[in-house]
């Protein structure tokens, strides 16, 4: 039978170097997206992609039944640290440091405070003549906001001047990191505005994904499912929220969900059929005209 | 009645290779089977779920392997067919753990569900297979899972299974028992 049901998955994901790829590898490193950018998820060039615009032949009819995407939030999200290199968000350097400190805990008594309620952080130091050059997150932690100041203070870093970190945005590790998604068929996008202009689609916020990630539940459902004629182009254009996604962050990984059902040959001709009696395109109502077009025929020959 | 609820759920070994794709049933990794799968000449099996251990882009893709580090897949191969396509009909690594997730969590809960069911016709070999693609994070200590519902119809039934296909109709119990119903209905009616 040709109804097949489908998924697709996007991430931006792809080999360092890159910016997309056709395959799908566990060396994938995250590529960069600023917020508001808006891309395709099929052939935008950012992440995973497929080799041509996603559309339906004369013989097809496509329904999309569900959009979920990594949900967004606002920059003062609360996360652990992000890993690697934080050496850009020192706003207090030292230029006599004499301690190449270690991974050292985060805070650490009234060595190394924390401003705000981040806790179970490691972070290593090293300064060159005395100006410090390298700081590492080797731990992340939790509870670090953005605005947060960390202090290494003399005694842990030396010198006589203690050496301050404020955390941005982009230091933080947050499961809410995603933005929106519109469908386009053709050149229509599908979500507006009750003023008709346009708007930038599903929250991830509404339709997460994966289902639960940070206790968030879906509120939205698409239904009625959406429809791709034969013939149309449909696409996914993906938003990027608040957070700007940098290159090689492991923790700046989002993700795009598409589940639809394909109908093909004589399935996407009952499916047609369907649309044009006004009744809904799913599985059950194809079964159903197929079950009644076999009783008419029974009643009229007298069996099965 | 000959349609029977089965199912099959697979445990990797923490060798498991990321990046290569693996059989759920043969592919000498986890626990296997002693055969592929594969349906007898009286047999119909109609596969309803398939889910696989999940991740949680954000955070936890990063910093905990895990819960978010695997990023499995699975994909259904009839034959020498596998059914998810990409939208440009090639091939992708299959249903993704983290919408179709095992086990389910409040954490992790499905965004996906296998409908219309997946149909392996009488003679034909079926297999699942698993790949992962984590972000190179070590892996070494999590466990990779994944779970196969099937519904298996066997001899009358399976025959009514293959009608019912040739007629466009999905293979459900429901359909079943309605095939059965018509012709009770009117062997009555030519009784009477």
């Amino acid at each position: 039978m040709a109804m097949r049901s489908q998924v697709y998955e996007w991430t931006n994901l792809a080999p360092t170097g890159s910016t997309s790829t056709l395959f799908r590898r566990s060396t994938d490193v995250p590529v960069a997206l600023a917020s508001g950018t808006q891309i395709s998820v099929f052939i935008g060039g950012t992440g995973y992609n497929i080799t041509k615009p996603a559309e339906t032949t004369a013989t097809q009819f496509v329904v999309i039944e569900d959009v979920a995407l990594t949900p967004d939030g606002p920059l003062t999200q609360t996360g652990g640290l992000a890993l690697g290199s934080i050496v850009s968000s020192i706003t207090t350097n030292s230029a006599n440091a004499t301690i190449n400190a270690g991974l050292s805990p985060v805070p650490n008594g009234g060595t190394i405070t924390s401003s705000g309620a981040g806790t179970g952080a490691a972070i290593s130091m090293g300064n060159t003549g005395g100006v410090v050059d390298v700081a590492t997150v080797g731990v992340g932690g939790s509870g670090f906001t953005a605005g947060d100041t960390i202090t290494f203070g003399t005694a842990a870093i030396g010198g006589s001047t203690p050496v301050v970190i404020t955390l941005t945005a982009d230091d933080i590790c947050v499961a809410q990191n995603g933005g929106h998604a519109q469908i386009r068929i053709n050149t229509t996008n599908y979500f507006q505005n009750p003023d008709v202009t346009q708007q930038s689609g599903i929250p991830g916020l509404a339709s997460p994904y994966p289902r639960g990630v940070n206790n968030i539940l879906k509120t939205f459902d698409l239904y009625p499912d959406i429809y791709v004629l034969p013939g149309q182009v449909w696409d996914v254009q993906y938003t990027q929220g608040a957070f700007s996604l940098q290159a090689g962050e492991v923790c700046d990984v989002v993700a795009v969900f598409i589940k639809y059902t394909l109908y093909d040959g004589p399935d996407a001709l009952i499916a047609n059929k369907l649309l044009e009696l006004g009744i809904t395109v799913n599985p059950n109502n194809v079964d159903w005209y197929k079950r009644t077009l076999i009783e008419q025929q029974s009643a009229s020959m007298g069996g099965v | 009645m000959a349609m029977r609820s089965q199912l099959y759920e697979w445990t990797g070994t923490t060798a498991f290779t990321p990046d290569n794709q693996s059989s759920i049933f043969i592919g000498q990794t986890g626990n296997n089977i002693t055969k592929p799968a594969e349906t007898t000449a009286t047999q119909f099996i109609v596969i309803e779920q398939v889910a696989s251990t999940g991740s949680v882009p954000g955070t936890l893709y990063a910093q905990t392997a895990a819960l978010g580090g695997t990023q499995m897949y699975a994909q259904v191969r009839i034959n020498t067919t596998d059914y998810f396509l990409d939208p440009d009909n090639k091939p992708n690594d299959g249903i993704p753990g983290t919408a179709s997730p095992y086990p389910r969590t409040l954490n992790l809960q499905p965004s996906f569900s296998l409908y219309p069911d997946i149909y392996v016709l009488p003679g034909q070999v079926w297999d699942v297979l698993v790949t992962q693609r984590g972000l190179g994070v070590a892996v070494t200590n999590v466990e990779l899972q994944a779970f196969c519902k099937y519904t298996l119809y066997d001899g009358p039934d399976a025959l009514i299974a293959n009608k019912l296909l040739e007629l466009g109709i999905s293979v459900s119990p429901a359909n079943v028992d309605w095939y059965k119903r018509s012709l009770i209905q009117q062997q009555s009616a030519v009784v009477a």
